[in-house]
């Protein structure tokens, strides 16, 4: 299986989720005057799902890097 | 006092046929069966030579070689390694490991009455 | 209180700094030891996204909206996964196509067409002027907070005294000489600034390091954390606005959507965005890296600004200081000016390298888009007949960013002043979003023509100035105050805020959905409605099947023509200079083996390449122009353009096959090789087989051998002693026959060519026969043996001799392991629905867990010390289990050690078809 193709599917697929994650209606589930620690639950939710993207994205672009590949980084991408 | 000649094989028959021909040359003997076994005699028996076969239960002969030759003070014990393993690549481990002759099983009996008498005359 | 001069000595030894960083990289990008070529500095440079709005116009929109500052960070975030696929295509194409601003891009694509890239250049001037106005004027407040706070009655700053405008005129000036000196230092086909880059990559480190900063010192020094700030906050009037997007935090669920739509449009197709993430980058692996870091980055500037904005609120209630002005307020409030000054230091970062890059990309547009076409049109100036064109080139570029800047400061005192940070922000984005449909469908959407494209601009631009500009101007008092409440000639259905009647909408989000609405429907269906030119065919399908051309390809054209060298040489050394074209010609011979000196005549790919030479200098459509003027071109006919369209299609299906095709080349390369590791695999075995089989053999042999030595070396030996020595030469003999006959047994039913004769068999007689072959090994072991049988057994198909030979092998091994004085071995057979179940069980020493299926394996036998070196050759498990696997059934064995074993298989009553009878 080609691995460039999935990544590109995987990125496409987070971008539909990162859509969902932060529009109406899914951000209403949070739109309440609750508290977290103190902390808006809104503001926290919305920065736990950012990070949650960046991480996702992190995962999906280096994953190669991270299982301890490097040989194949460079030439494997054009 | 004759010299003392250990024999490590696990075949009764081969054992029985080794007994035979060692003491007829007058040589004092004992018999392992097993690697473990073997060990033991090394250090209560203290022998002169070791007749040792490969293929044994719990340790195998290239181990205890391997043993042999990394304690000082069995240094002076005579190792001929007696097997059945012909391959050229057993042979070469063998001889590297320490041991002083690689005789293939089936062997011939005066050559290794030879073999014995020569090394401990040495 | 810091003086004045000392802020304003601090301010020049920043920009001082930064010029030192442009000039070391620039001098290293000479010596080819570039130091930009990272993805990290890609990222960072892509950060110039965050500009003073952010830096100051964030915490002011938190404080009025709550969580409505953030859709414009997070619509980068949902965009930028989707870069690998369409900002890379943008990358790619403008590397082969020597593209180097966003005019150019859309031109390049609509066949080159002047007119668009001169409709692009100035939709982009005059939307993002105000923008950069913006930035002088935030540099100006900050400068103005610092000095006057607690010394003034007007803490804001937005009163400015002549002095603080000087500040904000010098530095746009200083500004305007660091966008001369490191963004037009040579004119270079791919105009990429190594020096602008670095420096950029470096206010985007200080502004996130400063932000951080004074976000840690409020939220942790000021008060206890995230949860402490939200606790006292309750006692603010306005707290509710921060806990969730309702139409009365000033921000709803329209807003939300429109802005990040808006903002995800911004972040690709801003001017400056655009020049730093295409123009300016190095190598497009680059972009992978930042598809997680940008969107990190913009997570960290990000996390502080609601925790300021309400400690800004709290620290100053009653609005007695702008809230776009908190971070610096709130520590020079608490005394700490030095950190105040940091936080100055990283806002003076955001605004200057938004008004550097922002200059340098409009400046690039202005002359290749609008003064390079006009001024070769117009014949009287005689410019494309002047010798050197590299100075007034250059010229040009220095000018319009002399007049940028001006331009933007002049509007700064003009207008600039009536607005908050963010709202012209908002209006920029809007304008830039208005390429979005243009540059897409560009890319993707073959059908997209020039008319389209010009259609969709202008009705899209001239939307959005009705909608966001013209009621600004109005509310500012430049125009009548009823076009905004009345509509335009008082016609309702033109107010510009419910533009035709759609009411409900918040300024911003109305003009976004209209002007992309018009922009978009207009240039589908104009699209649709015209047809596009040879050119603009060619230019779409390099546009959009660019992954798939090589920059040598990419050059290809629908058009013949022939010229000489040297009227290409001279052409070419009047824009780009002489050393340049030379350089450039030479790497065309090198790569093509040519000697361009030898030739006269050269072809119409040499003349593509020269074309896109030019275009890097002057645009798409003025190098056209001007090659077009040198060369004897012959347009071919439109049965020829399709001829070689179709010729280009079927290279690159052949191309797109070729690449599959070596994928699956690769595949099968990896299933061949893990075949051949496991032919290897077999052999190793083979030849351990062999090996073993070959100790196996050598051991009674020697016995054999050893005795018959002995016995005829002694002829004197006793009669018992040669009875002994003679019986064991014929048991090691019977050993040998026995193993040799096994061997050969398991080969034949290993390689299938053994003979088998099925009948219909009782099985308990075999059971029986067996027992009684085996009394005689059962008496010398005081073995008990009993077998239990039901009534009737079916009788079964199956090879008589193999069946005796399995529980006679099961049998005897079962009476050697039994134990030694009272052993026991029984023999049960039970009748199963389709099969039978046999049984033979001992209740000897039994077998480990481990060696359980170890016993199965050829030449694996247990060796337990108590017992000895068992006798037999170690395959008559594994040839019993063969056979029985040939009668369908099968074999395992169940131990507890010290109590027993318990070997069982079972016979089907009948055979199944696809293992018919052997042949």
């Amino acid at each position: 299986m080609n691995i460039r193709a999935r990544r590109l599917q995987k990125l496409v697929g987070l971008f539909v989720f990162a859509i969902v994650l932060f529009n109406y209606p899914v951000l209403t589930i949070f739109n309440r005057a609750i508290f977290v620690a103190g902390i808006p639950l809104l503001f926290c939710y919305l920065f736990a799902a950012w990070f949650l993207i960046v991480v996702l994205l992190l995962i999906v672009i280096e994953r190669r890097s991270l299982l301890h590949m490097p040989r194949n980084i460079e030439k494997s991408e054009n | 006092m004759s010299k003392k000649i250990l024999i490590v094989d696990d075949e009764p028959s081969i054992v029985i046929s080794l007994e035979f021909l060692m003491e007829q040359k007058g040589y004092q003997l004992e018999v392992a069966r097993t690697g473990d076994e073997a060990m033991q005699a090394i250090h209560d028996f203290k022998p002169d030579l070791v007749l040792l076969d490969v293929m044994l239960p719990h340790k195998n002969g290239f181990e205890i070689c391997q043993y042999m030759r990394s304690k000082p003070e069995l240094a002076d014990i005579k190792i001929i390694l007696l097997t059945a393993k012909g391959r050229k690549q057993d042979i070469e481990k063998g001889l590297a490991i320490g041991a002083d002759e690689y005789m293939t099983k089936p062997f011939s009996t005066k050559q290794l009455v030879q073999t014995v008498e020569n090394m401990l005359k040495k | 209180m810091l003086p004045n001069w000392f802020i304003f000595i601090i301010s020049l030894l920043y920009l001082g700094l930064l010029f030192a960083i442009a000039y070391y990289a620039d001098m290293r990008a000479d010596q080819g030891r570039s130091i930009i070529n990272n993805p990290y500095i890609y990222a960072f440079s892509l950060a110039v996204y965050c500009t003073a709005w952010t830096f100051y116009g964030s915490v002011g929109r938190a404080a009025s909206t709550g969580l409505g500052f953030l859709p414009v960070y997070i619509g980068p975030t949902i965009i930028a996964p989707l870069w690998l696929l369409v900002l890379r295509k943008i990358v790619r194409i403008c590397k082969q196509q020597h593209i180097t601003s966003i005019a150019d891009f859309i031109s390049s694509r609509y066949g080159k067409s002047p007119f668009l890239g001169g409709i692009v250049a100035i939709i982009a001037v005059v939307g993002i002027i105000p923008y950069i106005s913006l930035q002088l004027k935030a540099i100006s407040n900050s400068y103005g907070i610092l000095t006057s706070f607690l010394g003034s009655a007007d803490p804001s700053g937005q009163s400015l005294n002549s002095f603080f405008g000087d500040t904000a005129f010098y530095i746009a000036i200083l500004l305007a000489a660091f966008a001369i000196l490191f963004g037009t230092r040579h004119l270079d086909a791919s105009e990429r600034h190594e020096g602008l880059v670095a420096a950029i990559a470096f206010e985007s480190i200080i502004k996130l390091l400063a932000f951080l900063f004074v976000g840690i010192f409020v939220t942790y020094f000021l008060y206890d954390g995230f949860g402490d700030i939200f606790t006292q906050a309750r006692r603010l009037p306005e707290f509710a606005r921060f806990l969730t997007i309702s139409r009365d935090s000033g921000v709803d669920w329209d807003q939300w959507v429109w802005i990040t739509l808006l903002s995800l449009l911004a972040v690709m197709f801003l001017p400056r965005q655009f020049h730093v993430s295409v123009v300016e980058n190095v190598n497009e692996k680059h972009i992978q890296k930042a598809i997680w870091l940008f969107p990190l980055y913009l997570f960290l500037i990000n996390v502080f600004v609601l925790p300021i904005a309400v400690a800004g609120l709290l620290h100053f209630p009653g609005n007695t200081v702008d809230a776009d002005t908190f971070v610096l307020a709130l520590p020079l409030a608490e005394g700490h000016q030095w950190i105040a000054l940091f936080v100055f230091i990283g806002g003076l970062s955001a605004a200057t390298s938004m008004v550097i890059v922002a200059t340098i990309a409009l400046s690039i547009m202005v002359s290749n888009n609008l003064v390079m076409p006009i001024l070769l049109r117009v014949r009287a100036l005689q410019i494309s007949r002047s010798k050197d064109l590299t100075r007034p080139l250059l010229m040009i570029r220095r000018g319009s960013i002399i007049v940028l800047v001006l331009w933007a400061y002049v509007y700064f005192h003009v207008v600039a002043e009536y607005y908050t940070l963010v709202s012209i922000g908002l209006i920029s984005f809007t304008a830039a979003a208005q390429f979005a449909p243009a540059i897409i469908g560009g890319i993707f959407w073959r059908g997209g023509t020039r008319n389209g494209a010009l259609a969709g601009l202008i009705a899209g631009s001239l939307v959005w100035a009705f909608t966001l500009p013209m009621p600004f101007a109005a509310q500012a008092g430049l125009l009548p105050g009823s076009i905004v409440t009345e509509g335009l000639f008082g016609i309702s259905l033109l107010r510009p805020y419910s533009f035709l009647g759609l009411e409900g909408l918040d300024p911003i989000s109305n003009s976004v959905f209209w002007s992309l609405l018009f922009n978009t429907g207009l240039y589908v269906v104009v699209s649709f409605a015209s047809r596009a030119s040879i050119l603009e065919h060619s230019q779409a399908v390099m546009f959009i099947e660019s992954p798939w051309y090589t920059a040598r390809e990419g050059r290809y054209q629908f058009w013949r023509g022939t010229s000489s060298i040297e009227v290409l040489q001279s052409l070419l050394t009047r824009f780009i200079g002489e050393e340049n074209t030379k350089k450039a010609f030479y790497e065309y011979a090198r790569i093509h083996e040519t000697d361009w000196q030898q030739q006269q005549q050269v072809d119409q790919e040499f003349i593509s390449y020269a074309e896109q030479l030019l275009t890097g200098a002057i645009g798409a459509a003025s190098a056209r122009a001007m090659i077009s003027s040198v060369v004897k071109e012959e347009p071919i006919s439109v049965e020829e353009m399709m001829g070689i369209l179709n010729e280009t299609q079927q290279a690159i299906s052949q191309k797109k096959t070729l690449e599959k095709k070596s994928r699956e080349l690769e595949q099968a390369t990896t299933e061949l090789k893990q075949a051949n590791a496991r032919l290897l695999e077999l052999d190793r075995l083979k030849d351990d087989f062999v090996a073993t089989v070959t100790h196996e053999l050598r051991t009674p042999l020697t016995s054999v051998r050893a005795f018959a030595e002995i016995l005829f070396d002694n002829p004197d030996l006793n009669t018992d002693q040669k009875n002994n020595f003679l019986n064991i030469i014929i048991k090691e003999s019977e050993r040998l026959t026995r193993l040799i006959n096994q061997v050969l047994d398991l080969q034949k039913v290993e390689s299938k060519t053994m003979e088998w004769e099925l009948t219909d068999i009782d099985f308990s007689e075999i059971v029986v026969e067996s027992f009684e072959a085996c009394s005689q090994l059962a008496n010398e072991k005081n073995v008990t043996c009993e077998t239990a049988f039901p009534a009737r057994i079916p009788r079964i198909p199956g090879d008589r001799d193999r069946l005796m030979q399995v529980m006679l092998n099961l049998i005897s091994n079962s009476i050697k392991f039994a134990k030694d004085d009272s052993g026991k071995v029984s023999v049960k057979i039970a009748v199963k629905k389709n099969h039978l179940r046999v049984d033979v069980v001992d209740n000897g020493i039994g077998i480990g867990k481990k060696d359980q299926q170890i016993v199965f394996e050829k030449f694996r036998q247990i060796n337990t010390p108590d017992v000895g070196k068992p006798a037999g050759s170690g395959l008559g498990l594994t040839i019993a289990q063969r056979i029985i696997e040939y009668h369908q059934g099968s074999l395992w064995v169940k131990s507890t050690p010290n109590k027993g074993s318990t070997f069982s298989f079972t016979l089907p009553f009948e055979r199944q078809k696809e293992n018919a009878l052997p042949t």
